[in-house]
């Protein structure tokens, strides 16, 4: 099977093997219909229209799976639009500026505590200083209750039905929880580096990218496994995921990096986060994660974003595993 | 519409990634100054018969020339800093006494003599400078070396500067080479100052280098450019929540 003819396969909508037997159509008589077709019809008004005029040359199939696609992820936008956590994301994400600018001696307080303030980027990491702990709540928030309400609502009932793949319903969705997020999260950036601005001309450039690298591969991943948990529960939790993400899964990494003396375990995707803020001279975070910020190795990065991209696979494979064979 | 944005996307995702490459440049500076000290102040109604330590600097608060030349030289990192007023002061002159220590609370240290000795009229402090670090930025994965062969404190005395590093300490006057694995700045430590101070205004030293960054792309640049993502994703947003042609 070739890769064109498997994600054709994938993204095409498929029609029940166990549907019943589709009735035999009976062939009229030819005379008999053509009598009982033409009486009656336009035919006697002498009214003629040409193929193009009557739409006979215009044909008529399912949308490309792109299209499909497109039409979920903006469903899903609009939902999000009408969603009062997404404005209040965004206000969070305000508050950077709000804070450094209102509350400037909370700053200089902070700097005993290792916020860094002496270059630009450590400016930003410390701006930044929830970023890690904010990646686990937003993403949960967006795309750990997708799935779960569509099927609450019923409204995958309506939606599923249509001329269109679950793959489509499904990475639609997913796709439209991810750009959400990553628009908070650029926006945090843009607010932090702008508040950095008024201190600061110049910044450097590469540790700026790489930190926003690990930040849109730390959204792709979290919501993965916000969105596949979501798709596995049927009430769907913004919590789980949250405290999974978060505090489970770092606490047990920290604790076991601390008896091996071993950071290994800390390119995994929980540690992107703090791998952002690390990149760009951070010393601390307000996340599980900061006690190891000072150990982990970030001179692979490249491999804390591949594992990232693998985990983010791993986890929407599984999340489509499920929705394909879930019971409607 | 779909087709423009996706330029524009790919566009904008080329400037962040090109744009390091074209701007980045690494530069080692050749001397620095930096504070291992807090600063702390207080005003002061001078009295006959006081006695404040000599590592203290104090000016008469009318002699506003004088303490802007000070707090220039603490903030900016720059000049030397102003004589003091010391021999005018006069009974009755509003001081502010400046203090250098390496302890984040004391009282600032006055006693006045009196016929029956020397009284305390120690003051608490008002105001606090926090000390500046010398700002030497290493990124992940670079190999510094550095090679301090001259510092020097605010009094003139030599000041050795020495590193730490996994219990091992290493004087600075000869190369210290290291591969950091975390992106932060170089710190080291000073030795206590000596003459009985208790802390120092600034430490300016002259050093070899090689491995430290300093930053060179545009701020502004970078803003415009997360400004310009989020706008995009958010001209999507709300463009999904116009009536649905794009369901059509």
């Amino acid at each position: 099977m070739s890769l064109k003819s498997g994600f054709k396969g994938v993204f095409d909508p498929k029609i029940s093997e166990d549907r019943p037997p589709a009735p035999v159509e009976k062939t009229p008589e030819p005379k008999e219909f053509q009598e009982r077709e033409e009486s009656g019809t336009w035919r006697d008004t002498g009214y003629s229209a040409t193929d193009e005029e009557a739409h006979r040359d215009v044909k008529y199939s399912i949308k490309s799976p792109l299209h499909q696609t497109f039409a979920v992820f903006m469903v899903q936008m609009k939902l999000f639009s009408k969603m009062k956590w997404t404005y209040i994301l965004l206000f969070t994400a305000l508050l950077i500026p709000i804070i450094a600018f209102a509350a400037p001696d909370f700053i200089e307080i902070m700097s005993n505590f290792g916020y860094g303030g002496d270059y630009s980027t450590t400016r930003i990491a410390g701006l930044l200083f929830f970023l890690p702990l904010m990646l686990g709540l937003m993403t949960s928030i967006m795309c750990g209750t997708q799935m779960p309400s569509e099927f609450k609502e019923r409204t995958a009932y309506m939606n599923i039905p249509m001329p269109m793949s679950r793959a489509s319903f499904f990475f639609g969705k997913y796709l439209a929880g991810f750009v959400m997020c990553l628009g908070i999260f650029m926006f945090a950036y843009s607010m932090a580096v702008a508040t950095a601005l008024k201190d600061y001309d110049t910044i450097f450039p590469d540790l700026v990218t790489s930190s926003l690298l690990l930040t849109v591969v730390g959204v792709l991943a979290y919501s993965a496994t916000a969105y596949c948990i979501g798709c596995f529960t049927k009430k769907g939790s913004s919590i789980f995921p949250f405290a999974l993400m978060s505090f489970i899964i770092p606490l047990i990494v920290v604790i076991v990096c601390s008896q091996t003396d071993d950071y290994t375990l800390t390119l995994l995707p929980m540690f992107l986060g703090e791998a952002a803020l690390g990149i760009l001279g951070g010393t601390m975070s307000g996340s599980a994660g900061m006690v190891v910020l000072g150990s982990m190795d970030l001179t692979a990065t490249w491999l804390m974003i591949v594992i990232g991209i693998a985990w983010t696979v791993g986890f929407l494979l599984l999340g489509y595993f499920q929705t394909q064979r879930r019971e409607m | 519409m779909t087709r423009t944005m996706t330029i524009m996307a790919v566009i904008l995702m080329a400037a962040v990634a090109l744009v390091p490459i074209v701007a980045d440049d690494s530069d080692a500076k050749d001397s620095a100054r930096f504070c291992d000290s807090y600063i702390l102040s207080t005003t002061y109604k001078w009295i006959d018969g006081t006695v404040v330590r000599d590592d203290c600097l104090y000016y008469k608060t009318s002699n506003t020339e004088a303490i802007d030349a000070f707090e220039k030289c603490i903030k900016d990192r720059e000049g030397t800093l102003p004589e003091d007023d010391s021999r005018t002061l006069k009974a009755g002159d509003i001081v502010r006494i400046y203090y250098a220590t390496k302890d984040i609370s004391v009282n600032v240290p006055i006693s006045v003599k009196t016929p029956e000795g020397y009284e305390d009229r120690s003051q608490i402090i008002s105001s606090m400078e926090m000390p500046y670090p010398p700002g030497l930025f290493v990124k992940a994965g670079d190999t510094f070396s550095i090679r301090i062969d001259k510092a020097v404190d605010n009094y003139g005395k030599d000041v050795m500067c020495y590193v730490v590093d996994n219990g091992t300490v290493y004087d600075l006057s000869e190369t210290y080479t290291k591969t950091m694995k975390t992106t932060s700045e170089f710190t080291f430590e000073t030795d206590s100052p000596s003459g009985g101070c208790n802390g120092r205004f600034y430490v300016d030293i002259q050093y070899d280098s090689s491995g430290f960054s300093e930053p060179s792309g545009s701020a502004a640049l970078f803003a415009g450019i997360c400004a310009a993502v989020t706008i995009a994703i958010f001209c999507i947003l709300a463009y999904a929540g116009l009536k649905p042609k794009w369901s059509k």
